[in-house]
């Protein structure tokens, strides 16, 4: 040992500050958590420092507003809050349509900040609400690693997962959304419920109830987990793994998880009469089954009595099952599995069923190329990790390798499903990560003890004739360096392509936009915050705006206006009709927005920026939305031989309809790019069919500095003469 | 100032430095004389 032989030098003073083993185990064991939780909260900072402290996207803003008003209101109010603004004339009762979890950490947060005397806005606190949850995933994905391998693996798999892209994509700073303490949540209860199975404790299944409460209070994914456990138990049961431990753990954590969850609003009495809780409820009942047979089995100890007694019970059970099941269903009680369900079994079910679901990009199958974007090497790592659990398989490693595999499938069929997948591929990933560093550091450590022990074995078993072979292989330890050397190379890479990623994909706020100009420099684009902003300060207080649902919640958030759709999607006819509206022609949409009372239009065109995700390139979606409803409106109506044209050569009813017109008013006189003609769309790259646009109904109202959104005043009905 | 590409640089810095870290814990855990093993 150089280093030791190093100290011994060293004058006396200094050399009493050399470490034990154990004392160097717990220094870097500790340097290196508190360095991966910094590191996890900082890598989500880019667009902070970019841009400012904003609240990104869409549905963020919807969290920001109530969080706003549960700070300000109370919870009472809050939980009680009828929206008048949103869904006009419908309104929203949105303390029972919201998963409050994330609203009332933030307001517990700022509240305990206050306390504390730091004066911040409650804007800074939902801004770095999900960093802060990040870094606190990497203590329990450390802690579960420990929990299934060992803590080495705890170590890698809190490094992997404190950058991993896949995770990093919904959680930057900005990024206020469920899934930002949603996946802390599923994690820590995967975690409390493995530690109560591999316990047997009482207290451990109790925490992991709470953990699951905190869940199903944050995100609609906790299906994920009541489908996930009770799977696992059956694959237990199924393996011949049932144990006491695992009967305690499953049933205090369900009953209790079920109760608390029932004090969710949004989620009601679904655990007792949704189609998709059913699973873990047949699993809770087949648990007593089991135990009655085993205690039956403890009292007759006779084989074939018991055998006997198994199939009668085994035939009343499965009976009994199969008609409450069936009664339930017919009668209604159980209501069937949902459209979003159906569409995670059968990726193809929404594109037929439910435009709806399919038209939102982030509900599309995942490609190849994003796996390798998102995961880079834990590509590779994961079925690597798979086989090291399947070597040395317990009920902890079962679950890693169920939970890695089924939510591999999901992030196959939805690509915002990659961000479940995340942590289970980090864990798996981690496994073999530190199993591989961990063979090579021995090789490299016990070949410089060789001599020893070769001579101290005399007697010639077989472990040291193993020995004394393996320890002859030429340049083992090299190449155990070597090969170390490689892995650490592929690590590193690894927390450099995740600080890429993150800076350059992720850390877009997508309310303002960014572009590199003519010069290299970096030009902003601040349009929807002008847009919202023009609302907010020049329509009455009372004004109804229509626009795609997509812009709802920014709309009520920023603009502080009724809106007639938005993000919640919660009812497809009304959505429908604003698709309809914007599919007909002038003096149609008109009869439908006076219907709707509506004020003010609002419209995304990206043909003057060359900003691709406008109201344009989304319009199909709304024609077939509108049509799915209303069959008046037909697809191929604004296809020419199924093509979608804006250009002279574009189906006479798209050149006409309201969205055509909105987007393109006096855009025909304009010159985006030098040597175009004028009106030449820098989106679709095209010159447009109609350049002479004359609006009747509506009259344009204010354009964006940059033409990215475009509002129209609906004007009054004409006096009767 | 600290900027967005400062952000990156320590970003990679620190990044890199844990995987340091781990390898020197995996190391440290490898030793015979550690009680765990």
């Amino acid at each position: 040992m150089a280093a030791a032989t190093a100290l011994d030098s060293l004058p006396a003073p200094l050399r009493s500050l050399r470490l034990k083993t154990k004392q160097q185990e717990l220094l870097l064991r500790v340097s290196a958590l508190a360095l991966i939780y910094v590191l996890a909260f900082v890598v989500r900072l880019f667009s902070v420092l970019r841009y400012e402290s904003m609240i990104h996207e869409f549905d963020p803003y919807f969290n920001y507003r109530t969080t706003l008003f549960l700070s300000d209101h109370g919870f009472s109010e809050f939980w009680n809050w009828f929206d008048f603004e949103s869904w006009y004339p419908l309104g929203r009762v949105v303390g029972g349509t919201l998963f409050p979890g994330l609203m009332v950490t933030a307001a517990l947060l700022h509240r305990l900040l206050r306390a504390l005397s730091l004066a911040v806005h409650i804007r800074e606190v939902c801004v770095l609400t999900a960093p802060f949850f990040a870094a606190n995933t990497t203590l329990v994905a450390y802690a579960f690693g420990r929990e299934i391998w060992d803590s080495g693996a705890g170590l890698v798999a809190a490094a992997l997962i404190a950058v991993c892209p896949g995770y990093i994509s919904r959680s930057v700073a900005g990024s206020y959304d469920n899934e930002g303490v949603a996946i802390f949540a599923l994690l820590l209860t995967f975690y409390l419920f493995v530690r109560a199975v591999n316990t047997g404790s009482l207290a451990w299944s109790l925490a992991s109830a709470f953990g699951y409460f905190y869940m199903v209070s944050a995100w609609g994914g906790y299906v994920f987990i009541i489908n996930l456990l009770p799977l696992y138990v059956l694959v237990l049961l199924v393996t011949g793994r049932y144990s006491q431990r695992l009967y305690v753990a499953y049933n205090s954590t369900y009953v209790l998880g079920m109760l608390l969850a029932m004090q969710i609003r949004f989620v009601g009495f679904q655990h007792v009469q949704s189609g998709e809780h059913m699973a873990a409820m047949g699993v809770f009942f087949l648990l007593q089954v089991f135990f009655f047979l085993d205690w039956v089995k403890y009292l007759l100890n006779d084989a074939k009595l018991f055998k006997s007694f198994l199939r009668i019970t085994l035939t009343c059970v499965i009976t009994v099952g199969t008609l409450a099941l069936g009664i339930g269903t017919a009668s209604g009680y159980i209501s069937p599995w949902t459209g979003r369900f159906y569409s995670l079994l059968d990726p193809t079910y929404a594109k037929d069923h439910i435009p709806i679901i399919a038209s939102v990009s982030e509900h599309q199958p995942t490609a190849w190329s994003s796996f390798m974007f998102d995961f880079h090497i834990l590509l590779f790592l994961f079925p690597a990790g798979l086989y090291f659990c399947f070597k040395r398989l317990s009920d902890a490693t079962i679950f890693i390798v169920m939970y890695g595999l089924t939510s591999m499938y999901f992030a196959g069929v939805m690509v915002r499903l990659i961000l479940v997948a995340a942590p289970a591929v980090c864990l798996i990933s981690a496994i073999a990560a530190s199993a591989t560093i961990k063979n090579l550091t021995t090789l490299i450590r016990t070949k410089s003890k060789s001599p020893q022990t070769v001579s101290g074995k005399s007697s010639g078993s077989k472990a040291a004739a193993k020995g004394a072979v393996d320890q002859s292989l030429p340049f083992q330890q090299n190449v155990a360096i070597a090969l170390l050397l490689g892995a650490f190379y592929l690590l590193s890479r690894y927390a450099v392509h995740c600080t890429w990623v993150t800076s350059e994909a992720y850390s877009s706020p997508s309310i303002v936009l960014a572009a590199r100009g003519h010069n290299g420099g970096r030009v902003i684009f601040d349009d929807y915050r002008e847009a919202y902003y023009w609302l907010r300060q020049n329509t009455p207080s009372d004004a109804k705006i229509m626009s795609w649902w997509d812009y709802g919640y920014q709309i009520t958030a920023m603009g502080n206006r009724t809106v007639i759709v938005d993000n919640n999607t919660w009812n497809n006819t009304h959505i429908a009709t604003v698709g309809r509206a914007m599919s007909s022609y002038e003096d149609e949409a008109y009869e439908i927005m006076q219907s709707l009372d509506v004020n003010y239009v609002l419209v995304v065109f990206g043909g003057v920026t060359g900003y691709s995700s406008d109201d344009i390139n989304k319009f199909l979606w709304m024609v077939r939305i509108g049509g799915g409803v209303f069959p008046v409106i037909k697809e191929p109506d604004y296809l020419v031989n199924g093509e979608y044209r804006v250009d002279k050569g574009a189906a006479p009813k798209m050149l006409n309809c309201l969205m055509y017109k909105l987007c393109y008013y006096r855009f025909g006189e304009l010159t985006t790019e030098y040597g175009k003609p004028p009106g030449y769309d820098r989106v679709r790259g095209v010159e447009i069919g109609n350049k002479d646009i004359k609006l009747e109904y509506l009259e344009e109202a204010f354009t964006t500095s940059n033409w990215i959104v475009r509002i129209y005043k609906v004007k009054p009905p004409k006096n009767r003469s | 100032m600290f900027d967005d590409q400062d952000l990156g640089f320590f970003a990679n810095f620190l990044g890199i430095f844990i995987f340091v870290l781990v390898m020197a814990y995996h190391f440290v855990m490898a030793d015979v004389k550690y009680e765990g093993n």
